[in-house]
């Protein structure tokens, strides 16, 4: 009970920085965008799997184009609108950008991000043209520029809602933000560690990247929270939004191969690929980091220890998992090196929190009474 | 009756003609541009056919696989061997295998055949198709070697350098800044309060 009220209490009479509306409602918009984006993946690799033809223009993909069209939109719309603004200047970290144009950081990241996104969309567009559109056939050129430009959108609205965190909404809608930044950065973290870990022996190079996914989301929102209730609250949104996606993507699958006269393959079992995607076992993992983190605050150890133990914890839980599925390993090698990885990404959530705190910390606050 | 005897052979062989090309008609009508047949261990024959001729290397194609006597009643397997030895060369999200082999599916368009939709060979070279069919009088076996010519498009090396040079400039700008805020992170007590 003391610990639903923790997370639901208003902040009482805590200093309120001010933050400009339309970077409060841009980060609800982040957050819009990329789910829609997040949704249009999982449901497109969904479809890879149990049907697969395909074109530019499935129903998948444009859920895709929407959700990057959302973001960078908001991200256009709180530049200029910041730049237009008359009164004090946000309190937000910002850019000026060609001498003219205000931008706070978590809008030009985001911007920048869905330029990257719409651009690599044109160049895989060729790309399929002249290939066609086997995906098992490995990373490409184009796929790698979406998954980077991607997860530079994902970043953005992580800052966007570590910037906020004053009111229990704008929590939660952290708490959010990082479980569907969890689910999401599979892609280019997956990419990125086959591209630097193939050679290790033994190893499982996506396993290291996923487990540094993990490892990297869970530290930086103890590092942003310092509470245990909001990695668990992660966790929460964590298991919500698999469970969604998992229901959603084969019967939308199903529903759209209909719906266009496709067959379904003759393999296709209706098996949610997004439960496999990253590990079910997230949530307890987050569970178990929150429970970390009241012991440590309980006992006074220092927290960078623990986000690097959170770190370990989540990167042990992967191998695991993956170990269980049958994905080919050397077990003990790759705990270790997923352990390594871990306990670096654990180090460097709490480095991005401690830099992400100031950026909330540098404008002008007010005080609210409840 | 001269002509209506020629008339009546004509249509007879015509009928004849018709009559197993019906039966024998090809999967995929319109598609498929390429046939081999292999002849297997029991001395049956194994027809294998593509969308795409020649194949090039990563690019996207249809293959069907249809013993004769067709695929009521047995199991079809196929181990994808890659020019340079890789047993499992070819890749697919959801497949179901056997050790190395891949369980042949029915093909989603022509469900009368075995076939893989939408895959491609990754690699340049001559690849090894090694069939096994199972049924119930045993299993019967045959190998098609499968010749995969150089890859459409520029060469990989210059379409990764093109995608990843985008992105020197931005880690040299994240190095840069991570190094700027040295001061803000050292500065941030680690400390749960604060």
């Amino acid at each position: 009970m003391t610990a639903i009220k923790a997370m639901t209490d208003p902040p009482g009479s805590a200093p309120v920085r001010d933050v400009p509306r339309r970077e409060v409602a841009g980060a609800w918009f982040l957050l819009l965008g990329y789910t829609t984006l997040l949704v249009g993946m999982v449901w497109d690799g969904q479809w890879h799997g149990d049907v697969g033809p395909d074109n530019f223009w499935t129903a998948p993909h444009l859920l895709l184009y929407t959700g990057t069209g959302i973001i960078g939109l908001t991200c256009l719309t709180v530049v200029l609108l910041s730049t237009w603004a008359r009164g004090p200047a946000t309190s937000t970290p910002s850019v000026t950008v060609f001498r003219t144009f205000r931008a706070p950081w978590p809008f030009l990241v985001g911007g920048l991000g869905a330029s990257g996104n719409l651009l690599y969309a044109g160049s895989d567009l060729w790309w399929h043209e002249l290939y066609g559109f086997d995906i098992a056939a490995g990373t490409t050129p184009s796929h790698f520029g979406l998954g980077l430009s991607i997860q530079v959108e994902i970043i953005a609205m992580v800052m966007a809602f570590a910037v906020l965190r004053r009111t229990r909404s704008e929590r939660w809608g952290l708490a959010l933000a990082i479980g569907v930044a969890t689910i999401g950065s599979t892609s280019a973290f997956g990419m990125v560690s086959e591209l630097i870990f193939d050679w290790l022996p033994g190893v499982a190079p996506r396993v290291l990247g996923l487990g540094a996914v993990g490892a990297l989301t869970l530290s930086l929102i103890v590092g942003l929270t310092r509470g245990w209730h909001w990695p668990a609250a992660a966790g929460l949104t964590f298991l919500g939004v698999q469970g969604a996606l998992a229901l959603f993507a084969p019967a939308a699958t199903r529903w759209y191969a209909d719906a266009i006269g496709q067959p379904m393959r003759d393999y296709a079992a209706g098996m949610p690929q997004v439960l496999i995607g990253f590990p079910v076992t997230f949530p307890l993992i987050a569970l178990a980091a929150g429970g970390v983190v009241a012991w440590a605050v309980r006992r006074g150890v220092g927290p960078l220890r623990i986000t690097a133990a959170v770190g370990v914890i989540a990167g042990i839980n992967t191998a695991i998992f993956y170990n269980v599925l049958g994905v080919e390993m050397n077990l003990l090698v790759t705990l270790l090196a997923v352990s390594a990885v871990g306990a670096g990404m654990g180090w460097l959530g709490w480095q991005c929190a401690a830099m992400l705190r100031r950026f909330g910390m540098t404008g002008a606050t007010r005080t609210v009474t409840a | 009756m001269a002509v209506g005897a020629a008339v009546t052979v004509l249509l007879t062989v015509l009928l004849t003609a018709a009559g197993p090309a019906v039966a024998a008609a090809p999967p995929l009508p319109g598609e498929i541009v390429h046939t081999e047949t292999v002849r297997m261990s029991d001395q049956s024959t194994m027809t294998v056919s593509f969308t795409k001729w020649p194949i090039r290397a990563l690019q996207s194609l249809d293959f069907t696989f249809e013993p004769a006597g067709g695929i009521e009643g047995r199991t079809g397997l196929v181990t994808t061997v890659s020019p340079s030895g890789d047993r499992r060369g070819l890749q697919g999200i959801v497949l179901e295998r056997r050790g190395d082999s891949i369980v042949l599916p029915r093909h989603p368009r022509a469900r009368q055949v075995w076939g893989l939709d939408v895959v491609s060979l990754p690699e340049e070279g001559t690849w090894r198709f090694e069939f096994a069919v199972e049924g119930r009088g045993g299993t019967s076996t045959g190998v098609l070697p499968i010749r995969a010519i150089e890859q459409p498009g520029p060469p990989l090396a210059l379409s990764w350098t093109v995608a990843l040079t985008p992105w020197a400039p931005v880690a040299v700008l994240v190095a840069v800044g991570w190094g700027r805020t040295r001061r803000i992170r050292k500065s941030a007590p680690p400390a749960w309060s604060g």
